[in-house]
């Protein structure tokens, strides 16, 4: 989008600011309600919360709201469920994509009209309509809190297993994958399975990524589901407790805001972790549900 | 919804994957799909004619009872026209707000890379978190009228004034798919042609007939998919409302996925949630057809543009 045109120097300057002014609202408009919840948080009980006008740095930062709430709340015990949680159902959402997607972008097979129908209904129709008629299921099969903590996972990441916008995602990268690759491979003497864990896979690793991210923070921040089959305080998962806190502690903001400055830490890791694959524009836009 | 590479029919490698191995692989997760999916669906449609209003164990057959009263049931309108309103904030919002975003973003200048990052930051937070940060920003005392009252200005009741909670609950969506939306245009924008800008500058056209001329065209496959996936979300809101408003002040914040919730969970009518269910799945369906009807209408017009030039 850049054009050739020759800039006089004043011209230029004024496109600088422009563009710096510009810049600063964005990243302001984004910073800003973080940046106030942190000044919350580190507000020690003898400030104000709230005057006029609004004061954004502590008068005398403390941390001892976190200490407090740290101390309240099990955060390591919710950070923990979470995790697991979205770790199975990512790593198996992300395992039938590639599987289903390759196999349905590449063969024709017997009964390949009804999966590919399958999938697409998935697709449109949405959780929250199967989910009653699935929780159903999952206390019939025994998978709620009741019966411990592992049923409860298994629940909690059943829905998520399988996603038909995962396997058309990874259905579509197939399309553009070279067969050559593939076809060297079995000259080479490759089972199906080595096919696609050492041929497939990595061929399609960026795709991969951008689905892992996504998958995983969705599942991270689920809250409907979670909230439909926990009950009892030590099941629950970081949105949960984040919600209990909030009811639980409605007078005292200053504990709500480090609660979850700290529920926010995990995120922030995941992100300056996941940056490069995040920021590359194509591989944004693909799987949203 | 997703932009495919046209492409032949699947070309297969070899004979090496019959039927057996591939559905040896496929087994499994094609009966969870079944079991999360296909039962749960088929399920929802029998529980929607049955009545659980008298015995929630022994339900009685009232055919499409269900489906008729939602229609005269005003709470059921309600959700439905309060989520249609916060779909026409939001939507327009996110069409246009990241299209500026990513024109200002898409030149590489010194930092771009930071504040790219910055502007995608909220995209990460999860629903939980961006609704707690915004309902302390738009509580009665919160920074919102803080800093409205610092200017001279009246505080307003952001989240309990029943005229104001739509258009705050729409602010804190659209705040939160920003970067999002900006990054499909990033990556829009990046594939567009210098050659064009180039050759309409030599005519002697303006940076805004450039936009509207050259710019705005292409983007249109962009456009279609921001609107798709902005609307598919509309209609699926929850999370932020409950933790905003749940669904308050009396019921003004409520969407089409509370009133499924609160039939289900709060009053055990699976029947009246179930058919209110299978009309959000309707409109789903009808969001996507369209969706697939303008896609296909661009990608013809596409086709006889390229065909005259050649």
């Amino acid at each position: 989008m850049q054009t050739t045109i020759v800039l006089t120097p004043r011209q230029q300057i004024i496109r600088k600011v422009w563009l710096a002014f510009w810049c600063l609202v964005l990243v302001s408009q984004a910073v800003a309600p973080v940046a106030w919840l942190l000044s919350t948080a580190l507000k020690s009980n003898q400030e104000a919360l709230i005057s006029i006008p609004p004061q954004w740095i502590p008068q005398q930062p403390t941390l001892e709201n976190f200490q407090a709430v740290w101390n309240k709340i099990p955060f390591l015990a919710f950070g923990l469920n979470s995790f697991i949680v979205a770790f199975i159902s990512t790593t198996l959402n992300i395992t039938s994509a590639l599987v289903m997607g390759y196999c349905l972008g590449r063969y024709n097979f017997v009964g390949k009209p009804w999966l590919n129908a399958l999938v697409l209904a998935s697709m449109f129709v949405p959780f929250q309509v199967t989910m009653i008629p699935l929780y159903l299921l999952c206390l019939q099969l025994g998978l709620s809190e009741a019966n411990g903590i592992i049923p409860l996972y298994i629940a909690l990441a059943l829905p998520f297993c399988v996603s038909g916008f995962g396997i058309i995602y990874v259905k579509n990268a197939v399309a553009s994958l070279p067969i050559a690759l593939e076809e060297s491979a079995i000259l080479e003497g490759a089972s199906f399975v080595q096919l696609i864990w050492h041929v497939v896979m990595p061929a399609l690793k960026p795709v991969l990524m951008t689905a892992v991210i996504f998958s995983f923070l969705a599942q991270w921040g689920e809250f409907l589901w979670p909230s439909v089959l926990i009950n009892s305080p030590e099941h629950m998962t970081i949105p949960l407790g984040l919600v209990q806190l909030q009811s639980q502690f409605s007078m005292n903001w200053r504990w709500v805001a480090a609660g979850t400055i700290i529920s926010l830490i995990p995120s922030f890791v995941f992100f300056a972790l996941m940056q490069k694959a995040l920021l590359n524009p194509d591989s944004v836009g693909g799987v949203k549900e | 919804m997703f932009t495919a590479p046209a492409t032949a029919k699947p070309t297969q490698p070899s004979s090496l994957a019959s039927s057996k191995t591939i559905w040896g692989l496929l087994g499994l997760p094609t009966l969870v799909l079944a079991l999360v999916f296909l039962i749960p669906a088929l399920t929802s449609f029998i529980f929607s004619l049955f009545t659980f209003e008298n015995d929630l164990y022994h339900p009685v057959f009232v055919g499409l009872a269900n489906y008729q009263a939602l229609f005269q049931n005003g709470s059921f309108l309600k959700c439905l026209l309060q989520t249609f309103l916060l779909g026409v904030v939001i939507i327009p919002s996110v069409m246009i707000i990241p299209l500026g975003m990513a024109s200002v973003l898409v030149q590489p200048f010194w930092g771009s890379t930071i504040v790219r990052l910055f502007a995608y930051s909220p995209v990460m937070i999860s629903m939980v978190v961006s609704a707690t940060l915004w309902k302390w920003v738009l509580q009665e005392d919160g920074l919102l009228n803080g800093m409205l009252q610092a200017f001279g200005g009246k505080p307003v009741a952001w989240l309990t004034d029943p005229n104001f909670v739509l258009g705050s609950i729409a602010c804190v969506i659209v705040w939160k798919a920003l970067g999002y939306y900006m990054m499909m245009y990033v990556g829009r924008l990046q594939t567009l042609s210098p050659d064009w800008y180039e050759a309409a500058s030599m005519e002697g056209a303006t940076a805004w007939q450039q936009f509207w001329y050259i710019t705005l065209p292409q983007l249109r496959p962009t456009m279609v998919l921001v609107v798709t996936i902005s609307s598919l979300a509309t209609l699926k809101l929850f999370s932020e409302i409950y933790v905003l408003t749940k669904g308050g002040p009396l019921h003004n914040s409520e969407t089409l996925v509370f009133f499924i919730y609160d039939q289900a969970f709060g009053w055990l009518n699976l029947g009246t949630a179930c058919a209110a269910g299978l009309l959000f799945a309707g409109l789903i369906i009808g969001v996507m057809a369209v969706q697939e009807t303008v896609k296909y209408q661009l990608a013809r017009n596409e086709a006889k543009i390229n065909g005259g030039m050649a």
